[in-house]
């Protein structure tokens, strides 16, 4: 019965904000903003020009974030197979972390130039700490029982990491590499919009130029609807590991210690 | 044991100073483009020439540490306002928590340019995107932190008669007040990300302004000395609050 409730509520909530999006149109006007009918037109009248500017963005996105996933799990894993390395390097990881990463992107231009290079490079430094902060943890506490049935099996280094050790980390690194997607998302994003001549970012700083309030409305949307796409299928497979070993202590926390995000 | 701890502090600074020192000989050697890279030494130099320079301090770094007060305290307050309903009302609660968890997935920085349109360039639209980027890990710990109380607590509270404003500030608050903690540091590091990048996108003042303007006008001193101290500010700001609160942790552990 509740659950019904909690269904009912959570499809309310988007339609609660499209109500509250109209009611602030209709208290400010234009051209200061738009209504979410006016998002919608532009959003139509404009998709086949934005649709090479998606298509832009989508891909440097899916570049960087494999660069990302590869390199960080690849990283995270043989630094966690050392309990010293760890421990060493994870504070420096963390500040990493932490600092405003947006405020390096003139340095990668300066390296890159104006070029997709030089926002994919940006945008895997922005989304590459968390994969390599969560999978260094998980491999490190790789309950030991698994690895001393490795050994029992006589197993290689290889069978060992395709047997024992991928199924045990997995299920924290599904939490990382979707903390690393959104940070990705959003190092792209921040990328175009400070300079470039192509992408979504692009064109939303172009439209707040043109002082187009219902096409940058719109571009958000767009924004947000790749933004929850992506997440969704993450949750889902987060979901599945879920379902296949039950929450883990250690999935909760590394949910936790992906929050910290900049 | 504190053989082991010592070394690992000397490889860890060892890891952070050879690739500066490194970075340093490369720039100095010529190897590294010098129209790219300036010395490390001279970015600290710059930073500090920046730091004593009235100008910069008037119309950079007071701008910024404002607004980025401004937003922290509006999330703070909101956001644990916000936390104790999710807290209370369990059908509110799950029906909000999955758009939280979706909330950090939005690259904010996009509704920059809306906020612009509505409320012009002056500070407050990057007070708004500051606020939007820290508030909801103020939410989840709060709410979090307070639904996590444990049992033991809230059923000694009960026998001894205390009523809920008593619970309040003898149980729930002081059992909550770790995680709460946790996210008041985590918002204040997200304002003042959120306040300089939205400054760096597009802005007339503050610090991420200033980067962009030195970018903009090939001034790599400036540039290099700007970027050095948002990064200085928020370490120090991440080593002074982490402190406080492995500290809280640890009392908390201790108590129990």
């Amino acid at each position: 019965m509740s659950n019904t409730w909690h269904s009912v509520g959570r499809y309310t909530l988007p339609v609660g904000l499209f109500i509250l999006w109209e009611a602030l149109y209709l208290l400010v006007k234009e051209p200061a903003m738009a209504s979410p009918w006016q998002s919608i037109v532009a959003l139509v009248n404009n998709a086949g020009e934005w649709l090479t500017d998606i298509g832009i963005t989508l891909t440097a996105l899916l570049v960087s974030f494999a660069i990302c996933a590869v390199m960080g799990t690849i990283f995270g894993f043989f630094v966690g197979l050392s309990s010293f390395w760890t421990q060493t390097i994870h504070p420096i990881l963390l500040a990493l972390y932490s600092i405003p990463k947006v405020t390096l992107y003139p340095v990668f231009l300066l390296v890159f130039g104006l070029t997709v290079e030089g926002r994919i490079a940006f945008s895997v430094f922005h989304g590459i700490f968390p994969i390599c902060i969560i999978c260094m943890e998980a491999t490190r506490m790789i309950p030991k029982t698994y690895l001393k049935l490795a050994t029992a099996y006589q197993m290689s280094f290889v069978q060992k990491v395709r047997y024992i050790i991928i199924p045990a980390i997995l299920p924290q690194l599904v939490v990382g590499l979707r903390m690393g997607f959104s940070l990705c998302f959003l190092g792209l994003i921040l990328s175009e919009m400070f300079a470039s001549y192509k992408g979504l970012g692009y064109r939303l700083t172009h439209y707040m130029a043109l002082n187009q309030t219902s096409a940058i409305l719109a571009l958000f949307l767009i924004v947000i609807f790749l933004a929850f796409f992506f997440t969704f299928i993450f949750l889902l497979w987060q979901e599945r590991m879920e379902r296949k070993i039950g929450k883990t202590e250690r999935m909760i926390e590394a949910d936790s210690r992906g929050q910290d995000r900049s | 044991m504190r053989n082991e701890r010592l070394t690992r502090i000397t490889v860890r600074i060892l890891i952070v100073l050879l690739p500066l020192l490194l970075f340093e000989v490369l720039v100095r050697m010529r190897i590294l483009d010098p129209f790219t890279f300036i010395p490390f030494t001279e970015m600290i130099r710059t930073m500090g020439k920046l730091l004593m320079t009235q100008q910069f301090v008037s119309d950079s770094i007071i701008p910024t540490a404002g607004e980025a007060m401004a937003s922290f305290i509006s999330a703070a307050v909101i956001g644990i306002l916000f936390g104790i309903v999710l807290w209370r009302s369990d059908s509110l609660y799950h029906t909000v928590q999955p758009y939280l968890m979706l909330f950090y997935a939005v690259p904010v920085f996009a509704i920059y340019p809306v906020f612009i349109s509505l409320f012009g360039t002056g500070p407050l639209p990057v007070i708004i995107v500051g606020f939007l980027f820290a508030v909801v890990t103020v939410i989840t710990n709060t709410a979090i932190g307070f639904r996590e109380t444990k049992n033991v607590f809230i059923k000694v509270g009960k026998s001894l008669n205390l009523n809920f404003r008593q619970m309040l500030f003898h149980v729930y608050i002081p059992a909550a007040w770790p995680y709460i903690f946790t996210g008041l540091k985590l918002a204040l590091a997200y304002s003042i990300i959120g306040v300089v990048a939205t400054e760096f996108i597009l802005s007339t003042r503050g610090l991420g302004h200033s980067i962009a303007f030195a970018y903009n006008n090939f001034d790599l001193k400036g540039m290099y000395g700007g970027i050095l101290l948002v990064i200085a500010i928020i370490l120090v700001v991440n080593t002074i609050l982490g402190y406080f609160e492995s500290a809280l942790y640890n009392r908390n552990m201790k108590g129990h």
